[in-house]
């Protein structure tokens, strides 16, 4: 038996030695002083061997019923989280779709809803109420009606093509006409 | 200390696991009782302060009593609790070393680590055996000091400690062999050993 064969069975071994190795021993007195020193670790190993104390048990112990006892739920609810999450989504997206689809499908491209248009520049949008023969005036400049013509007042000077007609003086134009008498 | 039934403390472990996962309760703590102590051991061997090994106990547990579904049987069920509570130790004390002993490696001229560690602590305590221990073992790589604790403290044997490391039992046979030269060559320089 080598040296090296002789020191690492001493170092694995858990007391039972061959007699092959008890022969080494005998006559390689640096494999015996090996299995010496493994001798005298085993010793200060067992001697230091860690002892729980039952405060120490009853403190784990607690611990782990407790976090154990909630975990349960919380394991269930995460096992169903992503499926509650991806329904909440789907079921939100359409609403948002439908609502979408709802408040555009009915109006002229490019107009604005009033509401909208009062949430973006609500400094702008005054109501004005007209009575039938009625003509709003509009400057387009402060976005306003500045003037309401009665029947037979024929200054109505409503100019389409400004430049600066913006998609929020359509809205306020397109309000005002709708609010007109037929 | 529990109130458990004579039945359930008779049971092997593989009924006590049966048992628990159909949510008895008296099973659980039974398992727990039979395998608390050590579990505890391997901790501390593992960590070396006592907190550290009480809530890897803690956590390995968890995980095991909350996973018994996991538990296939092709081992004992101590070799499977052996592993989760070491996986649960290393995790634990890589995150604590990491979190405390960053920058604080300390190498000689010679690019050597000195022999005192820098825990101050550790120097008023040098001639109890049980900080040289704990502080050698803190030297040794985690897979050299998991198997040779395996093997000392948790005496499982060769073709456990090999499940739980996932490496052939000469591998382990290896790896005890080491651990044990680098232990005693460091406490043989610490003391008279």
């Amino acid at each position: 038996m080598r040296c090296g064969e002789a020191k690492r069975e001493l170092s694995v071994s858990r007391g039972e030695r061959s007699a092959e190795l008890g022969a080494h021993l005998a006559h390689c007195e640096s494999c015996a002083a090996w299995a010496e020193s493994c001798e005298r670790f085993d010793a200060l190993w067992d001697a230091t061997r860690p002892v729980a104390t039952d405060q120490a048990f009853a403190s784990v112990w607690n611990r782990v019923t407790s976090a154990g006892s909630s975990r349960p739920a919380r394991a269930a609810w995460l096992r169903f989280a992503p499926r509650v999450l991806a329904g909440t989504a789907a079921i939100a997206a359409a609403a948002l779709f439908f609502v979408f689809v709802a408040f555009h499908s009915d109006r002229p491209v490019g107009v604005g809803g009033f509401a909208d248009s009062h949430q973006a520049r609500p400094e702008i949008v005054r109501l004005v109420l007209l009575e039938e023969g009625q003509t709003p005036i509009i400057d387009l400049e402060k976005h306003e009606v500045t003037r309401v013509n009665s029947d037979d007042d024929d200054s109505l000077a409503v100019n389409l093509d400004e430049p600066k007609l913006s998609s929020i003086d359509n809205l306020v134009l397109f309000n005002a006409f709708e609010a007109m008498a037929q | 200390m529990f109130e458990g039934s004579a039945t359930v403390v008779s049971s092997d472990d593989e009924t006590l696991v049966v048992l628990a996962r159909a949510g008895d309760q008296v099973a659980r703590e039974e398992l727990f009782r039979r395998h608390w102590d050590r579990s505890y051991r391997l901790a501390k061997r593992l960590l070396g302060r006592e907190e550290d090994a009480l809530d890897a106990v803690q956590d390995g547990f968890l995980k095991a009593l909350n996973h018994l579904e996991r538990f296939d049987g092709r081992c004992e069920f101590s070799t499977w609790l052996c592993r989760i509570v070491q996986n649960a130790a290393l995790d634990l004390g890589r995150n604590r070393s990491r979190r405390t002993n960053v920058g604080l490696k300390v190498v000689t001229a010679n690019g050597e680590e000195p022999e005192k560690l820098d825990d101050p602590s550790v120097g008023l305590v040098n001639d109890d055996l049980r900080m040289e221990l704990d502080a050698a073992l803190a030297r040794l790589s985690p897979s050299l000091r998991s198997a040779f604790v395996l093997f000392a403290e948790s005496e499982l044997s060769y073709k456990e400690i090999a499940e739980i490391q996932g490496v052939p039992v000469g591998t382990v046979m290896s790896r005890i062999h080491a651990a044990r030269q680098k232990l005693q060559s460091y406490l043989s320089r610490r003391s008279d050993l």
